[in-house]
């Protein structure tokens, strides 16, 4: 009895050291290519030979059905065969978690060789030593590096290094449908904000919801509304010096302007009664069943139309962009886009893949999968050497690139501002939205959190 | 004959060992951890800085953090009354003789307990749904629409739209545990009051009441923690809004850590949490443990 018990102490105790043995090793072992990265740089790279098996480990957000996935899976098949040795391990979540996953793998140093980044966290990622900066990747590929449209890095350059690899450009624009305005009344799609108002109030009076919005996971007002109006108010200086830190407040009567002027919309009863918990896939239900005359979204909504709105909506359905706020300093014009997300290298990463890296990262950022994106009508990156001109089923995306040539861009907030800073403007935005906080009040909050940090 | 039937102490420990190395593992080391890091200035790098307690400061002049725990605290008042009350109710309920079907209620009560709370926060996320909600039908149904409000949307109700489905997933718990009390109680009593002529809710209130308080209060410390960490549904419903209204104190330490990527400061919420739930629970103690002196 008594020498059973103590075989199954010894047993237990040594079960304990092996648990500790395994958590103490995979310690160890991911600081391991690091320190052989900064060993074999040059040596590691020649060593490694086409036909090496590689395996490559991804964190991408390319789910099913969505308009940017179906581009993907089309380069990626593509790429898999042309390249039989390397295997690809590949993680795919929800766009929506994307920000969480990746900074939580950050914090416990478990990131994958090539994952997602957001413009937001560029700063904070190279400050930390997460991200390998990719201007050599590009640098040995001149004619892809230079295909790239102008400015299109911006958001990942910090000290004139690039950290990551756009592969997108998303713009946000008003989809209205024509029929729903007529019968209310209004003839053309308003060009100032008075006028957008009293056409709202007369589209309320017709019965219908003037603008259908969901703002339940709280970045769509401020994504698709607020960075374009905020804009027409403020105009490019006064953002750059927020940006810069260079003087400017939240508090200033521009920023507080173009916050009042959302105020005023959401006053004339402009959104749904329930704008903050319907959620941006019932926004564009809402809008496709006809039961809103306006749906302000991004352009990666335009292939869900296109595939499963109703033919009557899709002929009636025009694109517009923001009206212009009375004496605002920004272009009528412009639109805001930009690439929120990027391809991002582990900073970790054994030198002996880069070449695999670079293979895989061509392959989808490269011209083949800007041109299956324009079939689908977004926006891309690089200037596709095909596109979807004739196609009869894409009703939207053809109206949408007629409409989007030639326009300015506007840096969208989320993609550039802190995310403390983000937290503040999103959450204020659903109480501005229900009348809860006035303009002043949550310029004071946005720019106390600006002070901060 | 005693010693053979005692295990010997090193048995003892041998079999107590795998569960307290879990509950170690996964529970006491980290919040050690979550101590030490609430302790730096540390935004998920390699770079901490440490900041001494300026992290706990902070919190102490934190609005957003206490809202959030008035909220909680909302929410442990509805769900006290809510879950224990009714699961009173229905419980005395199922102790009667007059009722039919016992096992049929039982289980279909006890029924949401098993559900997850997302599944819970996605079902009553479409009974509250503005258009096509089974609240708002039913309303239109008996023509009274003007009774309709934006459930999920309306800052001053948004609290109580969220502890009604909080209230209903849980009853059955607390029913569970109640019933099985009630059940143990000398049928001997409960003849001899009815004799004394006491009846329905006399019986509730002076005798089963008093004979159950130590399961009441045991249910009361469960509710509070179970309150105090409540997360996954009001993040389904309404991920805290709108603005913050709704917000939690851990979605608040969620937020924090995982959308701000504050590690440091987000740690210190949790030890706020962890340290506001002990002093709940206290509180809870001795007001029982007073009230039992008092008899």
């Amino acid at each position: 009895m008594r020498k059973n018990s103590k075989r199954w102490l010894s047993i237990l105790l040594a079960g304990t050291m092996s648990i500790m043995a395994l958590t103490g090793c995979s310690g160890e072992s991911s600081e391991k290519p690091a320190a052989r990265a900064a060993e074999s740089e040059s040596a590691g790279a020649e060593e490694a030979k086409d036909d090496k098996e590689v395996t490559l480990s991804l964190l991408n957000s390319m789910t099913p059905g969505e308009g940017t996935a179906i581009s993907y899976r089309a380069v990626l098949s593509k790429f898999e065969e042309e390249n039989p040795n390397i295997h690809l391990d590949e993680e795919t979540i929800a766009n929506a978690d994307m920000a969480t996953k990746v900074q939580t793998l950050a914090a416990a140093d478990e990131l994958p060789d090539i994952f997602m980044l957001k413009g937001q966290m560029v700063k904070n990622f190279v400050e930390n030593g997460k991200v390998l900066c990719v201007d050599d990747i590009l640098n040995e590929d001149p004619e892809w590096r230079d295909s790239f449209k102008d400015g299109i890095f911006s958001n990942y350059i910090v000290d004139g290094k690039t950290y990551g690899i756009p592969y997108q450009i998303t713009n946000t624009c008003v989809f209205y449908n024509k029929d729903l305005f007529a019968k209310a009344g209004v003839e053309n799609f308003p060009k100032t904000w008075d006028e957008f108002i009293e056409a709202v109030k007369k589209i309320k009076a017709s019965g219908v919801t003037p603008i259908v919005l969901g703002n339940k996971a709280k970045w769509n007002a401020e994504s698709v509304i607020m960075s374009t109006l905020g804009n027409r108010c403020t105009g490019d200086e006064w953002y750059q010096s927020i940006r810069d830190k260079n003087g400017a407040s939240f508090t200033d009567p521009e920023f507080v302007a173009s916050l009042q002027a959302l105020a005023n919309l959401a006053d004339a009863g402009a959104f749904n009664t329930d704008v903050n918990s319907l959620d941006n896939i019932q926004q564009r239900q809402v809008y496709m069943n006809g039961e809103a005359a306006m749906s302000i979204d991004g352009s990666w909504t335009i292939v869900e139309f296109d595939n499963n709105a109703p033919q009557e909506i899709l002929e009636t359905t025009e694109v517009a962009a923001l009206p212009m706020v009375d004496g605002g300093k920004g272009n009528p014009d412009a639109i805001t886009g930009g690439s929120g997300w990027a391809y991002a290298v582990n900073a970790n990463i054994d030198p002996a893949k880069l070449p695999a890296v670079k293979k895989y990262l061509r392959a989808v950022a490269g011209v083949e999968f800007a041109n299956e994106m324009a079939k689908i009508g977004t926006n891309t990156v690089i200037e596709p050497t095909e596109n979807n001109e004739g196609d009869p089923s894409k009703v939207v995306a053809t109206k949408f690139n007629e409409f989007q040539k030639g326009r300015q861009y506007i840096p969208v907030y989320d993609h550039q501002l802190s995310s403390g800073i983000m937290d503040v403007m999103q959450s204020g935005l659903q109480e501005l939205l229900i009348g809860r906080i006035s303009a002043e009040e949550l310029a004071q909050k946005i720019q106390e959190e600006y002070a901060r940090d | 004959m005693k010693r053979q039937m005692q295990p010997s102490n090193k048995v003892l420990i041998g079999l107590l060992a795998p569960g307290i190395l879990l509950f170690t593992l996964c529970c006491i080391f980290p919040l050690f951890v979550a101590l030490y890091y609430s302790f730096f200035d540390w935004d998920g790098g390699y770079t901490k800085q440490l900041i001494g307690f300026s992290n706990y400061l902070e919190l102490l002049w934190d609005k957003a953090f206490w809202s959030a725990f008035k909220n909680n605290l909302l929410f442990i008042v509805y769900t006290v009354i809510g879950q224990i009350g009714i699961a009173f109710v229905i419980s005395m309920m199922l102790t009667s003789r007059t009722l039919k079907c016992k096992n049929l209620h039982r289980t279909v009560i006890f029924f949401p307990v098993i559900l997850s709370a997302v599944v819970v926060g996605f079902l009553w996320r479409m009974i509250y749904n503005n258009d096509y909600g089974l609240i708002n039908l039913f309303f239109r149904f008996i023509g009274h629409e003007e009774w309709i409000r934006p459930w999920l949307d309306d800052p001053d109700i948004v609290i109580n739209s969220l502890a009604i489905p909080k209230i209903w997933q849980f009853i059955g718990y607390y029913m569970v545990i109640l019933l099985a009390t009630i059940q143990s109680i000398d049928t001997s009593v409960l003849e001899v009051a009815e004799l004394d002529g006491c009846r329905g809710w006399q019986k509730a209130w002076y005798i089963v009441l008093p004979l159950i308080k130590d399961t009441v209060l045991v249910t009361v410390m469960l509710c509070i923690s179970g309150n105090m960490k409540t997360f996954d549904q009001i993040f389904v419903m309404t991920g805290g809004g709108p603005g913050t209204s709704s917000q939690v104190v851990a979605m608040y330490a969620y937020n924090v850590s995982m959308e701000r990527m504050r590690y440091g400061y987000g740690s210190a919420v949790a030890i706020g949490i962890l340290i506001l739930s002990l002093i709940l629970i206290g509180i809870s103690k001795t007001v029982g443990r007073r009230k039992k002196a008092d008899e």
